[in-house]
Order: structure tokens, then C-alpha cells, then sequence
């Protein structure tokens, strides 16, 4: 029996990257999963999305763990779409036990050249997104007295990160989200914890390489020496910290930012 | 109008750099001032501390400006002769407004597995428990007058980790520990304790600090400078600024913070 074995998890940026990754790991340990993304491009980032084919591959690996999969195409920063989202996982499964709020976008420039559209397109995807599934989640857990949520933050949450200003804000305000959430759902038994992660390989790195005009490799190679180990952080590491969070054996910890970083905050 | 007009502050490791600039920086404000330093070598710390004569050529600055000054030799890691400096300053200028806690060492330096006990020891007695005398020693004539300023020195150190200087490092987050579970205790005292976390600052022990890494004065300038956003050291009178600012009117709601003072070395 594995340690998600009759849960229901909704995992936000769910079709590649560090969403699909934690799809699958849930899954493999017994839970059914709501897959949640996009599935399309927006006007900013630059870089592509994900498409609707990456949202069927991320349901048709669950479903080779054995587990359900329901795939949900949806825009987290319309009221509308995320509350019918909602609805229909509820539809589906009846229940949802954790909520993993992963969708998120960047892109690379100094402050000063950001522009609007820009600036609000992340906070948006990446802090607005987070607040609003939550808003429409966590009535259903209060009712249940039972949920686990673990938004993604970054390192760039606790700390600046030159030429990513609208993220590192952003990033900020999920830290500041995750711990307000804690204190109000406590009363409610619901953890709500964030993770950190450092530089992933993840298809947001590699769009954010795209954008300046180099390598997935050559922006590793720019940002591993931030880390203390310095290498490049798999998806399946960010994973294993969610999963910690979301079990029975994390039950005390909340309001935690836990790093996922190599690291990178302590150097 | 002075910032520290009829105040009195009691600071300790007066003789030189950071605590010097407090003093002769606190009298320039309208502040007398009660002064502490060890006066004598210790010997498993490097290098040397300040003495009598540099605490005496601090008194003297600080009599330029007109203002009154108690110099006295103080060990903080002796309980009693802290008492006695308090004792002392009280009889002398009858009320303590503000304490800075000053008085550190940053030496010897070493990797975690290679620091002796004794090293270790004398690190945390001095850097983290002669803050807390310090405390103990004026916390009940400040609860008493329901007033007071308490301004412990900690570091980015308190912040972050430091390689080869994992005492200091954990003496110096003590001191943020110390400061924040203290602010609790005294709000409803109407005391404020604050910390302050300088970067690397122009000074007697910075420059021992380089010598222990086998670095001269100008390697040792550049070296730490890099470590700053501002590439550049700062000033003790930076520090002295922060403290004046928390010690004064303008302070007065401020409480429980850990601020840092470091050119921006905790955000490179």
C-alpha cells in the first residue's frame, strides 16, 4: 500500500517539467491525480508552453502506475476556468486531498526594461494562480478537515535574482502566501507548506535559454556555480521534498519554505 | 537638538573600531557614556585586544566633546565585573538609557572539525554570553524606569554561514536568538533590543581577521570588500549611525530586528 494510496492530488503545470514529475510520483505511491496546466501558449513568456499533447503524455504515465488520470486544461489566473476546473475534479473523484500549486512561467530582463504586460503576466500565472485554485480548494478540505498543500516558490523567494524581478517578486508573495494560508486552514488540520527549488532542469530553464538565445546547457553551466553542490537539480529531487510534505510524515510541519536548492541560500 | 541628549549609554569593547566610533558617536550626540573593554590580552585568541591605553585614548575623545565618561577595564566573561560596570556607571551617572553590546573577538579561525573545545568555548562565552551579561546586568534598572535601548552587535555572520568560522557564525545567530526571545520579554517594559549585523567593517579586528587567513592589510581590504555588493568596506561610523538611529526618538517603535548593516553582502 503506498503511502497516497485513496488520496485524489491536484497538481497545477501539470504536463512536463517538475508538475508532470510529481504527477507521476504521487501516482506510483497510490494516488489518483487531476492534472491540471495551460496546455497553450500565453503572449509572455517568450518560450513555448506546454500543449495538449504533453498533458495527454503526463496522464498516460500515471495510468501506466495503475492509478486514474484526468486531465484538466485550464488558465490558473481566470476565476472562471479554475472554479470549473475545480468542479469537474470534484465531479470526477469526489474529494481532493492535495493540492500542488506548480504552474509557473519566467522570463530574463533588467527591471527597468520589464514591461507591463510583462511584469503582471507573472505575477499573474505565478502568485495569482496560486491564491485563486487555493480559494476554490480549500472550502472543500475545511469541510473535510484534511488537505495538503504545498505551493512552488524558488530560491528567488528568500533572495534577489538579477534580471528576474517580476518572478523574485512574485516568489516573495508565494512565501508570504504560503504562510498566511498555514495560519488561516491550521484550525482546519491543513498543512500548507512551499518548497524552493534552486536552478532546475526543467522546460522553464530551457525556455528562459531559448529566450536569451543560448543552450539549456549553457545556462546551467551560468547558474550551477550558485549552488554548493554544483550541479544541475533534477525535477525528481523538488519531487521527493513535495512528497515529504504532502505525507502522514510531515503532518506537524507547516508553514515551512523548505530549499531545494544544492545549497544555494547557505553560500 | 542632539539625538542622544541627556542620555547615558553604557558600550562595551570600547578601546577601538566599532566601539570607539559608539562612543566618541553617541557624546557627539549629547550622550555621557560608560565604557568597557578587556584591557589585556587572551591567550588563545590570536591576536591583540584591545588595552588600556587605546580605552583611555577613547575616554579622552570622548571628553573633547564635552560630555562625561566612566572608562573602566570589564571582562564579559566575567558576570561580576560586568555587575560592577553597571554598579559603577549607575553611582557615577545615576540611570543607564542604552546598552550596546559590543565587546567581540574573531579568532582563532578554523574548519568545524578542526577547532579545538577550548576555542569553541571562549568564541561563545565572549561573542554570545557576554552579550547576555550585558543584558542581565541592566535588564532589571531598565524594567525598573520602564525605558531603555538595548543594541546587541551581532553580524551578517548571524545570518549566514561563514566557512572556517563556524563558532563565530553560531555565537553571532545566538546573539539574533538572544535578541529576538529578549525583545519579547522587555516590550512590556517599554525596552526595545534590537541587533545589528555589520558586513565587514574597517577595523583593528578586521585586519587581525585577514591576518589569520595569511592575507596583508591591502589583500585583506580588497577581499572582504568583494564580498559586498557595494564593493567596498564599510565604516565603524556606519554602524554607529544604525545604533544612533535605534537608540534615539526616531527608534522608539523598533523592536526585535536583525539588521543588517553589510553593503549589501547578505543579498550578493
Amino acid at each position: 500500500m503506498g503511502r497516497f494510496t485513496g488520496k485524489v492530488a491536484l497538481v497545477t503545470g501539470a504536463a512536463r517539467g517538475q508538475g508532470r514529475s510529481h504527477c507521476v510520483a504521487l501516482a506510483q505511491e497510490g494516488a489518483s491525480i487531476a492534472a491540471l496546466d495551460i496546455a497553450a501558449d500565453l503572449p509572455y513568456p517568450r518560450y513555448a508552453l506546454s500543449r495538449p499533447e504533453d498533458l495527454e503524455q503526463t496522464c498516460k504515465l500515471v495510468e501506466a502506475t495503475g492509478q486514474c488520470a484526468l486531465a484538466v486544461q485550464a488558465n490558473v489566473c481566470i476565476a472562471a476556468e479554475v472554479k470549473a476546473a475545480i468542479d469537474s475534479v470534484l465531479h470526477e473523484y469526489g474529494q481532493i486531498d492535495i493540492l500542488l500549486n506548480n504552474a509557473g512561467i519566467g522570463g530574463v530582463a533588467p527591471f527597468w526594461e520589464l514591461t507591463e504586460e510583462q511584469w503582471d503576466s507573472v505575477l499573474s500565472v505565478n502568485l495569482k494562480g496560486p491564491w485563486l485554485i487555493s480559494k476554490y480548494v480549500a472550502p472543500h478540505m475545511m469541510a473535510r478537515q484534511y488537505g495538503k498543500i504545498v505551493n512552488t516558490a524558488s530560491v528567488s523567494g528568500l533572495r534577489g535574482w538579477a534580471n528576474l524581478a517580476h518572478y523574485a517578486a512574485a516568489k516573495h508573495g508565494v512565501v508570504g502566501l504560503t504562510r498566511t494560508m498555514a495560519i488561516e486552514l491550521a484550525p482546519y488540520r491543513i498543512n500548507v507548506n512551499c518548497v524552493l527549488p534552486g536552478s532546475v532542469n526543467s522546460p522553464m530553464l530551457a525556455g528562459m535559454a531559448e529566450e536569451l538565445g543560448v543552450t539549456p546547457e549553457d545556462i546551467h553551466s551560468t547558474f550551477v556555480p550558485n549552488h554548493l553542490f554544483p550541479e544541475i537539480i533534477e525535477a525528481q529531487d523538488v519531487t521527493n521534498a513535495v512528497l515529504f510534505l504532502v505525507s502522514e510524515e510531515a503532518r506537524y510541519v507547516t508553514g515551512h519554505a523548505l530549499a531545494v536548492d544544492a545549497g544555494w541560500l547557505t553560500k | 537638538m542632539k539625538k542622544l541628549e541627556g542620555k547615558v549609554a553604557l558600550i562595551t569593547g570600547a578601546a577601538r573600531g566599532q566601539g570607539r566610533s559608539h562612543a566618541v558617536c553617541f557624546a557627539a550626540e549629547g550622550a555621557d557614556v560608560i565604557l568597557g573593554d578587556i584591557c589585556q590580552d587572551i591567550p588563545g585568541v590570536p591576536y591583540a585586544l584591545g588595552s588600556q591605553a587605546e580605552l583611555e585614548e577613547t575616554a579622552h575623545l570622548v571628553t573633547q566633546t564635552g560630555q562625561r565618561v566612566l572608562a573602566l577595564p570589564c571582562d564579559v566573561r566575567d558576570e561580576a565585573a560586568v555587575q560592577n560596570l553597571v554598579r559603577l556607571g549607575l553611582a557615577e551617572f545615576g540611570k543607564i538609557d542604552i546598552l550596546v553590546n559590543n565587546a567581540g573577538i574573531g579568532g582563532p579561525i578554523g574548519t568545524t572539525w578542526d577547532l579545538s573545545e577550548a576555542a569553541w568555548r571562549e568564541m561563545l562565552d565572549i561573542n554570545l554570553m557576554g552579550v547576555w551579561r550585558g543584558c542581565k546586568a541592566v535588564a532589571p534598572h531598565m524594567i525598573e524606569r520602564q525605558s531603555g535601548r538595548i543594541i546587541n552587535i551581532s553580524s551578517a555572520a548571524g545570518l549566514k554561514g561563514i566557512g572556517l568560522m563556524s563558532h563565530y557564525a553560531a555565537a553571532k545567530h545566538g546573539v539574533i536568538g538572544l535578541t529576538r526571545s529578549l525583545a519579547i520579554e522587555l516590550a512590556p517594559h517599554k525596552v526595545t533590543v534590537n541587533a545589528i549585523c555589520p558586513g565587514s567593517v574597517d577595523t583593528p579586528l578586521l585586519k587581525a581577521e585577514g591576518a589569520l587567513y595569511g592575507m596583508d592589510w591591502e589583500t585583506t581590504q580588497r577581499t572582504f570588500a568583494s564580498y559586498h555588493l557595494l564593493p567596498t568596506l564599510l565604516d565603524s561610523q556606519d554602524i554607529s549611525e544604525a545604533c544612533i538611529w535605534l537608540a534615539s526618538e526616531a527608534g522608539r517603535f523598533v523592536t526585535g530586528l536583525a539588521l543588517p548593516i553589510d553593503a549589501g553582502f547578505l543579498q550578493k
